[in-house]
């Protein structure tokens, strides 16, 4: 697969890393910035700008099977995936950072195969959105680090940290009895290391348990952990930084009527967009990492903290503050992959990056057409994909059907009914099954289920 | 000079004006009181001369800027109130009673020196024109010629806000002659059908019916009886509760509402105005009904004319509350406060200034929690910009210090508080009655020339939102209007050359 990575510096690169090593990539890319990193990868590199045609012929964008536009500015990304139009039939992936755009050309959803195509662009991809949506479901869910709604909301995602005390350490997992029928435990991440675990695995403190199931069953999961955290639901939130990704998120957030939102941003012009944007939200001019006014406006006392400014640093110092004071959870935005590694070994519990989420999107866009990548777990280490069974798939029961290892069908949708299955389920043709897997499994399920 | 432009615009004004007192004339006419009508028709004659002097004035007409759309409308009211009052006198009233009656009547205060005997002294043709005047000034006089007369189309849009009541800057229509007109329209509609309902239901004569629904729409509060609606019976009570309450909302909301009622509910001013009406109305019966043992169709009947009698700042009265107990006369006290919608007949300081203020103060309050707080007023959902919120908190404050100034000044003269403070803030709301001795049933009558004077002034600064007054006396404006150069501000001559720089 042929395709040209349209860039400008930054966030590019990891995605034109990840796709490189599968396909041929070409990079157009404008400017200095960056040049040396994008020189080191398996992938021919072009100067010129995306949005000046020759350039793009250069870049072979008319044999091109795809185009993905992710320069910093919307304006390049939209014209580029324009043209490209105009030069042959590669399917265009569009990255937009403003809202305006993100709205007009109906990203709604922000991910990945959202909305109707516009324009003839055949993707756009809204990570800034994607990150919003993200951290508000982990926040909703009393002490979950990660959490995905899947099936118009009738499959539900949450990964927990294990605490050594808790209940389902040290045995094997085939002797838990106390979880909650139509609930399955889909994965574990231990370090680094990411597995679909079996009867005989035994979890450790410090796993991230992944579980899935039908939302009514996760309800009873959710408030089994969350009496053993000895939480209620989040509410009392402290948001640093009011850019594009905190002001999404203090949106959403404020929909609920019992939100307590404080969102602290440095400046003056932002403060004052945030306070005509949010109707109840408290927005606070000042520095995040000012301890005198963490102090003063309380944060000791909030649920969660969530630290979304551009800067890493800065996210890194609020988040640590912040756990300094005793805030029980606090998610914080990373921008570069290196300092994602960073964040964890100091103990940040969720570090999360808008791009992150959606290179690995594009990633399984072009990879696995066949398959909708629901979401991404362990950092990209695995997937959620959902696959629908063909018609001429003959009915099977699941424990015959040869998936590979570290890989799990977590819920099957029939016919709008959501059922978790166990090795006796029958699967039949027109069936939506949810599937975990290991990334490098990904191909091998797909064997397996659309044989 | 601009105050030739001033001028001119006021004699074009004028010309027309005189039309209007033709109907009493003709009423004196038919009831044989030739020398009643003939004043009347003098004072036509008047009008028309003085605004085709003033109108042959050198000044265009089209080009009126803020300073003299606010001077015009200002002396507009002024002048008309003058000439209105000649008929008064010539019906025997001092000049200042005549002037004070008139400035009530235009600026739909209601506040009237007339004494019991008066109402059966004078001729239909002065009661009708008593009720008339009221009429026109609820619209608004300017409203009144701009929805008429096409010359003024481009000026009038200056004049139409200078003179609206309450803080109001949407027309219906993009063309402002359009919008005065589809406003008078609605007037005329609604004054016709209450007059339809008071002959027709309330058993009314026709005349009473007309004055009450022309003084009712304006939210003016003139009647021709003397004990005012106390003297009717209870079905012309109910009516007029519910015309006073639909005088004192937004007509540009209601002309609206015709095509989506549902915009009544969604309006934030239009639902605090009801459940502000609602409420002090049950609170009003509940405190009155129980030391009084009144029947409980009197008690909410009179609590609620009298709630949306104050708070439209419409004036009537169907019982004496001068004479109620001090705890439902608070309620009202406190409605004198607040008035009518925005874009209403009604006068004070407007529903939604004080639900701007109310918003403010808390606002306030949490900045003084959290000093580094930034947030914005907001009213059923849309931002107040930071310049309408100083406007408004501004106007309150003027108009606090109008009414301290007022009472306090009118207290000393009259040497009674109670005349002083109710007295000041009646006439600045446009209300019309006070408490103690000047209450529904007493008169102006009795006060010292230079008090009738002074609430005289205050009905006028009133009713033209204090502001469109105040500026007039600004160095500023009075530079502008009378003086010789054209800039405001002096050019310094120009200073000598420089010296050249040293190498």
């Amino acid at each position: 697969v042929r395709i040209v990575v349209v860039s400008s510096g930054g966030g590019a690169r990891q995605l034109a890393e990840e796709l490189s090593r599968h396909d041929d990539v070409v990079i157009l890319h404008s400017g200095e910035e960056g040049r040396d990193e994008l020189e080191k990868l398996d992938a021919e590199l072009i100067s010129g700008e995306g949005n000046d045609a020759d350039a793009l012929r250069r870049a072979g964008a008319e044999r091109a099977d795809y185009l993905v536009a992710s320069s910093r500015s919307d304006e390049m990304n939209l014209l580029a995936c324009l043209t490209t139009r105009q030069l042959g039939a590669a399917k265009t992936i569009c990255f937009v950072s403003k809202e305006e755009y993100a709205r007009t050309f109906g990203a709604h959803d922000g991910g990945a195969g959202g909305g109707a195509p516009a324009l003839g662009i055949d993707h756009f991809v809204w990570p800034a959105r994607m990150l919003a949506d993200k951290i508000e479901k982990i926040l909703t869910v009393p002490g979950a680090v990660d959490a995905g709604r899947f099936a118009q909301g009738r499959i539900a995602l949450l990964e927990y940290r294990l605490r050594p005390d808790g209940p389902l350490v040290g045995r094997p997992l085939g002797d838990i009895r106390s979880l909650p029928s139509g609930v399955l435990m889909a994965g574990v991440r231990r370090g680094e290391e990411w597995f679909v675990p079996r009867g005989q695995s035994v979890l450790l403190a410090g796993d991230r348990a992944l579980f899935m199931g039908r939302t009514e069953a996760m309800h009873q999961l959710a408030a089994f952990f969350s009496e053993h955290f000895h939480e209620g639901q989040t509410h009392d939130v402290v948001i640093i930084g009011g850019g594009t990704v905190g002001l999404r998120l203090a949106r959403s957030l404020e929909r609920n009527p019992k939100a307590r939102l404080k969102l602290i941003e440095k400046s003056a012009e932002r403060c004052a967009d945030a306070s005509k944007a949010l109707a109840r939200a408290l927005v606070l001019h000042g520095d995040g990492c000012d301890l005198d006014l963490l102090e003063d406006e309380g944060v000791r006392h909030a649920q969660a903290l969530v630290a979304v400014t551009d800067s890493d640093e800065k996210n890194l110092l609020a988040s640590l503050l912040g756990r300094q004071l005793g805030v029980p959870k606090v998610v914080t935005r990373v921008s570069s992959a290196a300092n994602r590694r960073l964040f964890e070994r100091v103990g940040i519990d969720v570090p999360l990056s808008a791009r992150a989420e959606a290179n690995d999107a594009v990633c399984h866009l072009i990879r696995h057409r066949e398959a909708d990548l629901l979401a991404t777990i362990g950092e990209g280490a695995g997937e959620v994909l959902e696959i629908t069974l063909p018609p001429k798939f003959t009915p099977t029961a699941l424990k015959e059907l040869s998936l590979p290892p570290d890989s799990l069908v977590a819920a099957v949708v029939r016919k709008s009914e959501a059922i978790v299955p166990g090795g006796a389920t029958l699967l039949g043709p027109g069936d939506q099954c949810l599937v975990i897997c290991k990334v490098e499994r990904v191909a091998d399920v797909l064997k397996a289920l659309l044989r | 000079m601009r105050f030739g432009t001033v001028l001119g615009t006021l004699g074009l004004l004028l010309k027309p004006f005189g039309a209007v007192l033709l109907l009493p004339a003709a009423l004196d006419l038919l009831d044989g009181r030739p020398y009643d009508a003939a004043a009347f028709a003098a004072t036509a004659a008047a009008s028309f001369l003085i605004g085709l002097v003033l109108a042959r004035r050198r000044g265009a007409r089209r080009d009126l800027g803020r300073i003299e759309a606010m001077a015009v409308v200002s002396l507009c009211w002024l002048l008309v109130a003058m000439l209105g009052a000649v008929p008064y006198v010539q019906q025997s009233f001092s000049p200042v009673d005549a002037l004070f009656e008139t400035m009530s009547g235009f600026t739909t205060t209601g506040s009237t020196i007339f004494l019991v005997d008066d109402f059966a002294r004078v001729s239909r043709g002065l009661l009708f024109w008593r009720a008339l005047t009221q009429w026109v000034g609820g619209m608004g006089i300017i409203v009144l010629f701009v929805a008429v007369f096409p010359v003024l189309a481009v000026a009038g849009r200056q004049m139409f806000f200078a003179e609206a009541p309450g803080p109001v800057d949407e027309a219906l229509t993009p063309r402002i002659r359009h919008t005065a007109s589809a406003l008078w329209r609605l007037y005329i509609a609604l004054t016709a059908a209450q007059a339809t309902l008071l002959w027709a239901v309330g058993g009314m004569s026709a005349f009473d019916a007309a004055c009450h629904s022309f003084t009712t729409l304006a939210a003016g509060g003139f009647s021709p009886h003397p004990e005012s609606l106390a003297g009717y019976g209870a079905a012309s009570q109910w009516i007029c509760t519910v015309f006073m309450f639909v005088a004192g909302a937004s007509f540009a909301l209601q002309y609206r509402a015709l095509r989506r009622p549902a915009l009544l509910v969604q309006d934030p001013e239009f639902r605090a105005y009801t459940w502000i009406v609602l409420l002090s109305a049950a609170l009003v019966a509940a405190l009155n009904a129980v030391p009084r043992g009144q029947e409980t169709e009197a008690a909410l009947r009179h609590a609620l004319f009298q709630v949306a009698s104050v708070i439209t700042t419409t004036g009537y009265a169907s019982e004496d509350y001068a004479l109620w107990e001090p705890a439902p006369l608070m309620v009202l006290g406190a409605l004198l406060f607040i008035g009518g919608c925005a874009g209403s007949a009604g006068g004070g300081p407007k529903v939604v200034r004080i639900m701007v203020l109310g918003k403010f103060l808390a606002r306030e309050v949490l900045f003084a929690l959290h000093p580094r707080a930034v947030r914005v007023v907001r009213l059923g959902g849309r931002v107040i910009p930071s310049d309408t919120l100083r406007g408004i908190v501004g106007f309150l404050v003027a108009y606090m210090a109008v009414f301290a100034f007022t009472a306090m000044v009118a207290a000393v003269v009259e040497n009674d508080l109670t005349i002083g403070i109710t007295g000041a803030i009646t006439t600045l709301g446009n209300t019309g009655p006070g408490f103690g001795p000047l209450g529904p049933m007493g008169t102006f009558a009795g006060l010292s020339t230079l008090t009738k004077l002074l609430f005289t002034a205050a009905m006028w600064i009133g009713r033209l939102e204090v502001m469109t007054v105040l500026v007039l006396f600004h160095p500023d404006a009075v530079r502008a209007l009378f003086g010789r150069v054209g800039p405001a501000v002096q050019v310094p001559p120009p200073s000598p050359a420089p010296p050249p720089p040293p190498r």
